[in-house]
């Protein structure tokens, strides 16, 4: 039966060419975009291939403590006697992981609830934005400390955590796309040709209430480091897996004396959000077209 | 022109106040002694600690305190007699010893305390052997004991044997949860004003203190602030006059470059503060003393304590504190070696796997006290890895987490703190003793480590009343355990107090500021 219905693209409303090349080209054309996007492969590169060329492992005390940065190692050693650098590189790892997945996990759990919400309306939507709406009223950073409480500082726990407390705005977004999206006549169109609600709700609307949702999960990234940073920094960290955050953490009683131990992890944190939320807001200019002409 | 204005009327006023302050009594500054420990109550009779008790031996008195040299000095009780068999130990209570009540303090609230604290204080050791007391008049204790108890001396100290009122507490209301232990009624150098829980306690002082002339300070504010790190920054700014249980590293340095602000480590000897690595030792493998063994060699405690402590804390060897009388020097001291302690592991058959990782252990640690116990599992986790042990480090979210896991025997190491307070009987024997291995309770022997002879040791040590022989039976507790390594020792916490330079009078004491500050003031021209 689907050979007969309508594709996304045609169903779309602006219809030119390709929309989505459109927004490719405007999005590389943005310095700016451009720049975040940079950043972000440089921290990607760094963190997936530079544990392995720098060779140190970043629990391991090499040195004396609170060595300052211009010798060996390059950037010092924090309170143990253990590279900085080596931290950065394997911490890069833990936290983009942590920034990616629970980007990722807001995204199905937000569009899961938001979709089906605002595709199916009436008690489903009701039931599903009350949902929501006890999710969202829960402070988001308590919340999280109370799952890694319970169930332990490890770094899955912390990304799921994460995960589950950021979802409500995704699931916000996605139902009101849904809700106008489903009355548009592209929509209307696919339901007439008998379209099952599976099929409308995963062929025919999301494709297009995507680009809205892709920028806020791009924008849900650098959120989630910082506050993967944020639970380390308050001591809920996993010791045994070096991150940004806990390095921040773990160092900032010594900030005063140590300027370097604190200094590095935060400059990395500062970058990642940088990075995700120019490249987030440079996608939204690209792809939002009564803001092209900006 | 009003800032002038004002600034004029300030500095007249505070010209009058100058005047005026030798005249009147009332204008001696209150000394502010800051903390981050939050009492339940004031009770020390039933709640050891130290939260309870700086607050506990300002507000009560006890038959007995001590001095640096570890000297009983009368009290409450004027003179004291120990028996020749040492089973029986006669008090001679002063006789103008009232209570904040106005109450005379009598042989009847000594009875009455003793008995209290043998039932309700977590130290059981302490008064254990106490059979009965009886008090033939109404200033003299006689207290039978069932056999000899030398640490009964230690056991009447400040902190641990607080006079209760009988006439408050006798009235049958249970004394963990009686009202009286948040509204005090003692016969200490200083009487309670008010509580304002976790912000302040506010002390005044006790005009008919029994000792005359004390205490010679008028109020006496405990400031608690959750930060440590404002109590520090507090202290440089003289907003808080002293600052006892200073630990860490970087704020002692900080303090002792701050002008006006002196820091000493005396008076914590009687307390004897134990930073130590524990061991399950009926958890495998580290039911085999060779894999503990192993493991003692692999620590650097010098690195510890030089490099991670900044040199602040000495190391510690045995499980008696350096600094008290009973403490054995010649024991394994086990000097960093690593190759003996792969060949230890070899020999206990934990091979290398193909990844270099013998086997795989957790490490647990008190939560938020960061240099000696975060960091020294971490710096285990580092130092294990070279002779192929992974350690896993197992944080808690909070004490009781941490406790609940160490006293239910869940875990294969542990950093721990444990405190000597004064006589092994009391704080020292209950980590080794087999017969007080007591799951669920924090402090106990949570090592489950026994042996028969450790035991015989410690009961007959305890019962021995020749100084000598007592020492002896000691060393050889202390060379057996070190030997056996259920707990391999890293550092004497150094505790220090920071107390402003202004300050005269501290107490000098084994016990420092769990004893009365009956003597401490201002010197003179001090006035703020």
């Amino acid at each position: 039966m689907s050979a007969s219905l309508p594709t996304t693209q045609t169903g779309a409303p602006q219809g030119v060419a390709s929309p989505a090349g459109t927004a490719l080209r405007l999005f590389l054309s943005n310095p700016i975009g451009l720049g975040g996007l940079i950043i972000l492969v440089v921290l990607v590169f760094a963190a997936l291939a530079g544990p392995q060329l720098y060779g140190v492992d970043s629990l391991d005390i090499v040195g004396m403590p609170f060595q300052p940065p211009g010798d060996d190692p390059i950037l010092g050693t924090d309170y143990l006697g253990r590279d900085i650098l080596a931290g950065l590189l394997q911490g890069g790892r833990a936290s983009l992981a942590v920034g990616f997945t629970s980007a990722l996990i807001t995204v199905v759990i937000g569009v899961a609830f938001g979709s089906l919400a605002g595709f199916f309306g009436g008690a489903a939507d009701t039931l599903l934005m009350k949902i929501t709406e006890f999710f969202q009223t829960l402070p988001t950073l308590l919340f999280a400390m109370v799952l890694v409480t319970l169930f332990g500082q490890h770094l899955v726990v912390t990304t799921i955590a994460i995960g589950i407390v950021s979802w409500p705005p995704t699931a916000r977004l996605a139902r009101a796309e849904f809700l106008r999206l489903r009355g548009l006549e592209f929509v209307k169109a696919a339901r007439a040709s008998g379209a099952a609600p599976a099929y409308l709700i995963w062929r025919v609307i999301l494709p297009n209430a995507a680009p809205p949702i892709v920028v806020s999960a791009t924008l849900a990234v650098g959120t989630a480091i910082l506050f993967e940073g944020a639970l380390s920094f308050l001591g809920l960290g996993d010791p045994n897996v070096m991150s940004w955050g806990l390095m921040l953490g773990q160092n900032r009683a010594y900030a005063l004396d140590a300027w370097w131990t604190v200094m590095f992890p935060g400059a990395a944190i500062f970058l990642a959000v940088l990075g995700t939320s120019l490249v987030g807001d440079a996608f939204n200019d690209a792809i939002n077209p009564r803001l092209r002409k900006r | 022109m009003q800032l002038t204005k004002r600034a004029f009327i300030a500095a007249g006023f505070s010209c009058l106040l100058a005047l005026g302050a030798p005249a009147r009594a009332e204008t001696i500054a209150p000394l502010v002694i800051g903390t981050t420990q939050v009492p339940r109550h004031f009770n020390g009779a039933v709640q050891s600690g130290l939260a309870t008790g700086m607050v506990s031996t300002q507000l009560f008195a006890s038959p007995l305190r001590f001095d640096d040299k570890w000297t009983p000095k009368p009290y409450l009780a004027e003179t004291w007699d120990v028996s020749p068999d040492g089973r029986t130990v006669t008090l001679h209570l002063v006789k103008n010893a009232v209570f904040h009540d106005g109450q005379p303090l009598t042989s009847a609230d000594v009875a009455f305390s003793i008995d209290i604290i043998k039932n309700n204080h977590p130290f059981k050791t302490m008064l254990a052997p106490v059979e009965s007391v009886d008090t033939p008049d109404a200033y003299t204790v006689v207290i039978h004991l069932s056999r000899p108890h030398p640490a009964l001396l230690l056991a009447m100290s400040p902190a641990l044997m607080p006079i209760l009122p009988k006439h408050i507490y006798g009235d049958g209301q249970d004394i963990r949860t009686h009202p009286a232990n948040l509204a005090v009624v003692g016969s200490g150098p200083f009487k309670l004003v008010s509580y304002k829980q976790g912000e302040t306690i506010e002390l005044e002082r006790f005009d008919k203190f029994f000792l005359p002339g004390r205490p010679k300070l008028d109020r006496v504010i405990f400031r608690i602030l959750p930060d440590k790190n404002s109590l520090v920054i507090a202290t440089e700014r003289h907003e808080v006059n002293m600052l006892p249980f200073l630990t860490g590293v970087l704020d002692v340095k900080r303090l002792q470059k701050a002008p006006g602000v002196e820091v000493t480590a005396k008076g914590y000897e009687g307390i004897g503060p134990l930073n130590w690595l524990a061991f399950n030792t009926k958890k495998k493998p580290l039911d085999d003393v060779r894999v503990r063994k192993a493991l003692a060699y692999a620590v650097n405690r010098d690195f510890i304590t030089q490099k991670l402590l900044g040199g602040t804390a000495k190391p510690s060897t045995g499980p008696i504190v350096s600094g008290s009388p009973l403490f054995e020097p010649n024991v394994e001291q086990y000097k960093l070696d690593l190759k003996k302690a792969e060949l230890l592991l070899d020999e206990a058959g934990l091979k290398k796997g193909a990844d270099g990782s013998r086997i795989t252990l957790t490490i647990d640690y008190i939560p938020n006290q960061n240099e000696y116990q975060r960091n020294i599992a971490e710096y285990l986790r580092s130092a294990f890895k070279r002779i192929g042990v992974t350690l896993e480090v197992r944080a808690a979210p909070d004490f009781a987490t941490w406790a609940q896991r160490v006293s239910n025997f869940d875990f294969d190491l542990t950093m721990d703190s444990v405190f000597n307070w004064g006589d092994p009987v009391i704080g020292v024997a209950r980590t080794y003793l087999g017969s007080n291995i007591r799951k669920g309770v924090i402090w106990s022997n949570t090592q489950q480590y026994s042996n028969p002879r450790v035991d015989e040791l410690l009961e007959a040590a305890a019962i021995e009343t020749d100084p000598a022989k007592r020492k002896a039976l000691y060393s050889e507790f202390q060379k057996i355990v070190v030997d056996e390594v259920p707990i391999t020792f890293i550092n004497v916490t150094p505790y220090e107090t920071a107390y402003d330079t202004r300050l005269t009078g501290l107490p000098d004491s084994i016990w420092g500021v769990l004893s009365p500050l009956d003597e401490l003031t201002w010197s003179s021209g001090a006035a703020k």
